[in-house]
């Protein structure tokens, strides 16, 4: 970016408004994906943003991306930085634009039950605003607390409540987005429609590769009158995935269903809930109106207690609602000097089991000598199938990055492979980022190619996220630049 | 907090968690003013980290970073693991001040608190305490910014009967220099208090500002290495005549007429105390009647300072303007008329960005009802 970009820059958003600084172009460096974090922990950069600029308006963004489209400058939407996927990181430098600025709400409206905002609105102060009016935004990712509402949308996130109110996409009515040259464009006002294509949904998953989404129109609900959580315990997964396909598919209309692997139990359960159990534990809850709530439970606990789940009662649901979060703060959370990745999938029902078991057993299998353990949780379920959230994990990452970082994406390519060969998706709501962009092309065999002739018609220059979502690239490496070694002084 | 129970971690243990967390983003007040990335909980550990690993030095711009933090204690009262961020950048701030890499302005402040015991460059009178059951500390706020408050809290603690002996007279319990990483001087301000406190031989103290209790509480002991008495504790005031209204030693007369709607603003650092948030707010409806309470500021147990906290009016005083007008916004969406609170610093603060909005101390307003009886 050169000076008289900065110039140009400065002149739509205030000199005040970019930074150059090293400070900001070290933290916008790095987002909550696991590998810049471990090459930063070992002494080394990965690439940084030639300049950060905080808009203020859909009409400067708009500016913004007029003056990087001329320039041919990669442009790196960001809103809370808080993916998993690398999906913020600036591989190519260029201009960060930072849409927190964006964070007005511009309406709430109690009868058609929407809120609309800007979509750097911070999550959990969006819910605080609806929550003062007995409305709730029914999104509720372990990123809440964290991400921005561009961020719900664009990776197409889930929450933990989607099995009822669907994922972020699912609630979305209309968004309005800045194009990579400028212009803006906004969806019809209703998602339900006739007239033509839904070239909204283009935008969801895009991951800022086709523009910038800077405001959304969002379902809301009253929050409910109550909330019942009740937990159960199977014998192991494959009973537990019976009764949540008997639950899906007979059409009761679970808030939750979410079933740890009795790896998972073992672990997580038991380190964040406290709970020594062995098997499978299962949360159920239902909310509503209480006698329909009470009723919906009753049916879903015979389905359970049918397949001979034992019945913990309703406090180790309750206490799991309570702490669901928990499990992401440091130290109950994964982190450095671990190493670990959520390799998630979503398939059908008739699927699930066996992709479950031949990830387990690829992943376990091919490098459980190295110390790698496999563990998994069921937690976003549909009337056709449901998402498998598992993980790798090694307790201590090799010493030496490139090591590491070779380590890190074998067991991806195993963990991938084995979801694509039994007819996973690559993933369900982290999105894509750049840690999955090479896997794009096999996700989607002979349909890549209409994709990429769609983010050329819409970015011809390739500056929107380049690196990411499979565009522009066949094999992105996350360059990196020694610094120094990195002992802790 | 997470029923399993967690390990105390020390402050440089906690950027190292910290750095790659964003759980408590949403309740950083500097980042929603700002709405930087750098300026947020987890990019402050990054950045303290960052340094210690050699990949950024202190300087000019890092430092502005480190000294953007409130020490407000939001980010880690909502942590459920307990992180001690704050402390983290407070010893960070003192590793700064000790590498003589500080701003101009918290060395300016440094001089002012060397020289007068307040940041003000207000002279106090000499400390001379005598024996008392209890002790009020006065601290530097409400000499210097509004003496009209300290009388107030006195008329009050007098109504309930209770006489308390004046302490720290203008002269800051040193939470102010704990927070820009002035812990030399923070620890000869403790010291003075703790020796004030030894020699009226009071059995138990009172504050007038949050502040001055996070300092009592948890600074001297987890910073300073300070040790309070062990056998004198700490309460503030405001829970004292709540506490005293609720058993009826404290009786308050209803303004005549109408009371203009007003909120109340929780003083910075209250969500980082077991305070009882319900207590001014008893006292309020009490004297000025329910019906105008208009906004309780209290979301999910957690009330956003309003920058006079952390050293920001000297250091950044940008974001703490942008603090005080955020909550003054709050007040006005809400429609109250007066903004009342019980800190003198933040009374100050929040009058400087309110324009038409009424600004009122807790102290004063009840003593006027307590005299009209």
């Amino acid at each position: 970016v050169s000076a008289e970009t900065l110039r140009e820059l400065a002149a739509v958003v205030g000199a005040d408004r970019i930074s150059t600084r090293e400070a900001d172009r070290l933290v916008y460096s790095v987002d909550a994906y696991w590998l810049p974090q471990m090459w930063l922990d070992r002494g080394h950069r990965t690439p940084v943003p030639d300049a950060i600029v905080h808009p203020g308006s859909t009409a400067e963004v708009s500016e913004i991306l007029k003056i990087a489209h001329a320039g041919r400058i990669p442009v790196v939407p960001w809103g809370g930085g808080s993916g998993t996927q690398g999906g913020a990181l600036p591989t190519h430098g260029g201009i960060v634009i930072d849409v927190k600025r964006l964070n007005r709400i511009l309406e709430i409206n109690a009868e058609s039950l929407y809120v609309r905002a800007q979509a750097g609105i911070n999550g959990g102060q969006l819910e605080w605003a609806l929550n003062e009016r007995g409305l709730t935004l029914p999104h509720y990712p372990a990123s809440a607390n964290c991400a921005t509402l561009g961020g719900y949308l664009a990776p197409r996130g889930s929450g933990t409540i989607s099995t009822k109110y669907g994922k972020a996409e699912d609630l979305v009515m209309s968004i309005e987005v800045v194009l990579p040259d400028g212009t803006i464009v906004r969806t019809p006002p209703v998602p339900n429609h006739a007239s033509g294509p839904d070239f909204m949904r283009l935008f969801l998953g895009s991951e800022g590769t086709f523009g910038v989404i800077t405001e959304a129109t969002m379902q809301v609900a009253i929050l409910p009158d109550v909330r019942l959580f009740r937990a159960v315990l199977f014998r192991d997964v494959a009973t537990g995935l019976e009764a949540g396909r008997r639950m899906m598919t007979s059409r009761l209309d679970p808030l939750v269903i979410r079933m740890y692997d009795p790896h998972s139990t073992g672990l997580l359960v038991k380190r964040v809930l406290g709970y020594e159990l062995e098997g499978a534990y299962m949360i159920i809850g239902f909310d509503g109106f209480a006698e329909i709530a009470a009723a919906q439970e009753a049916r879903a606990m015979a389905v359970c207690s049918e397949l001979g789940a034992r019945d913990l009662g309703r406090e180790p649901g309750e206490r799991w609602w309570q702490h669901r979060y928990d499990f992401y703060y440091p130290p109950l959370s994964l982190k450095l000097p671990a190493m670990f990745g959520t390799v998630e999938t979503v398939s059908t029902f008739d699927r699930l089991e066996r992709i479950y078991e031949a990830k387990k057993a690829a992943i376990e299998g091919t490098f459980g000598a190295q110390g790698v353990g496999y563990i998994g949780h069921f937690s976003h379920w549909w009337r056709w199938g449901a998402s498998l959230y598992d993980r790798f994990l090694l307790r201590e990452t090799p010493a030496d990055p490139r090591e590491a970082q070779q380590l890190h994406d074998r067991i991806w390519d195993v963990a991938v492979r084995t979801s694509l060969e039994h007819g996973g998706m690559i993933n369900e709501h982290h999105g894509v980022g750049l840690k999955l962009s090479r896997f794009m092309r096999a996700q989607y065999g002979a349909a890549w190619p209409l994709l990429e002739r769609i983010k050329q018609a819409i970015d011809p220059h390739g500056i929107m996220n380049p690196g990411k979502v499979g565009f522009g690239v066949e094999d992105v490496q996350l360059p990196v630049t020694a610094v120094r070694p990195a002992e802790k002084s | 907090m997470s029923t399993a129970p967690h390990p105390p971690v020390t402050p440089a243990e906690a950027t190292e968690g910290c750095r790659y967390c964003w759980m408590c983003r949403h309740v950083c007040p500097v980042g929603h003013v700002t709405h930087v990335e750098t300026f947020t909980p987890h990019a402050w550990a990054l950045t303290i980290e960052s340094v210690a690993r050699g990949q950024l030095a202190w300087d000019r711009d890092t430092v502005d970073v480190l000294y953007a933090c409130a020490d407000c204690g939001l980010c880690q009262a909502h942590c459920v693991t307990d992180r001690p961020l704050p402390d983290a950048v407070a010893a960070a701030r003192a590793e700064v001040v000790r590498a003589g890499r500080a701003a101009p302005a918290v060395m300016a402040i440094d001089e002012k608190l060397r020289a007068f015991g307040n940041a003000h460059g207000v002279s106090v009178p000499p400390s001379d305490p005598s024996q008392a059951p209890s002790a009020l500390v006065v601290g530097e706020a409400a000499f210097c910014l509004n003496p009209a408050s300290f009388e107030a809290a006195v008329v009050l603690l007098n109504a309930i009967g209770v006489l308390a002996m004046p302490v720290a007279m203008g002269r800051s319990t040193g939470w102010l220099a704990s927070s820009l990483g002035l812990h030399d001087t923070a620890r000869r301000l403790g010291e003075a208090l703790i020796r004030e406190v030894t020699e009226t031989e009071a059995r138990e103290v009172f504050v007038m500002s949050p502040a001055d209790r996070w300092a009592i509480e948890h600074v001297y002991g987890d910073r300073l290495g300070l040790e309070w008495p062990a056998t004198v504790p700490v309460r503030d005031v405001t829970s004292l005549l709540a506490e005293a209204l609720g058993d009826g030693r404290l009786r308050l007369q209803p303004p005549p007429g109408m009371t203009p709607p007003y909120a109340y603003h929780d003083p910075c650092h209250t969500p980082r105390l077991a305070r009882d948030h319900a207590a001014p707010r008893a006292l309020l409806a009490a004297a000025l009647g329910a019906e105008s309470a208009r906004a309780l500021f209290w979301r999910e147990g957690r009330a956003h300072p309003c920058g006079a906290t952390g050293g920001l009016d000297f250091t950044h005083p940008d974001i703490a303007g942008a603090l005080a007008a955020a909550r003054v916004a709050d007040a006005r969406a809400a429609g109250a008329e007066w903004l009342i609170t019980d800190d003198v610093a933040c009374e100050a603060h929040l009058r400087a960005s309110a324009g038409g909005l009424e600004v009122r101390g807790l102290y004063e307003l009840l003593a006027q009802r307590v005299q009209e009886l």
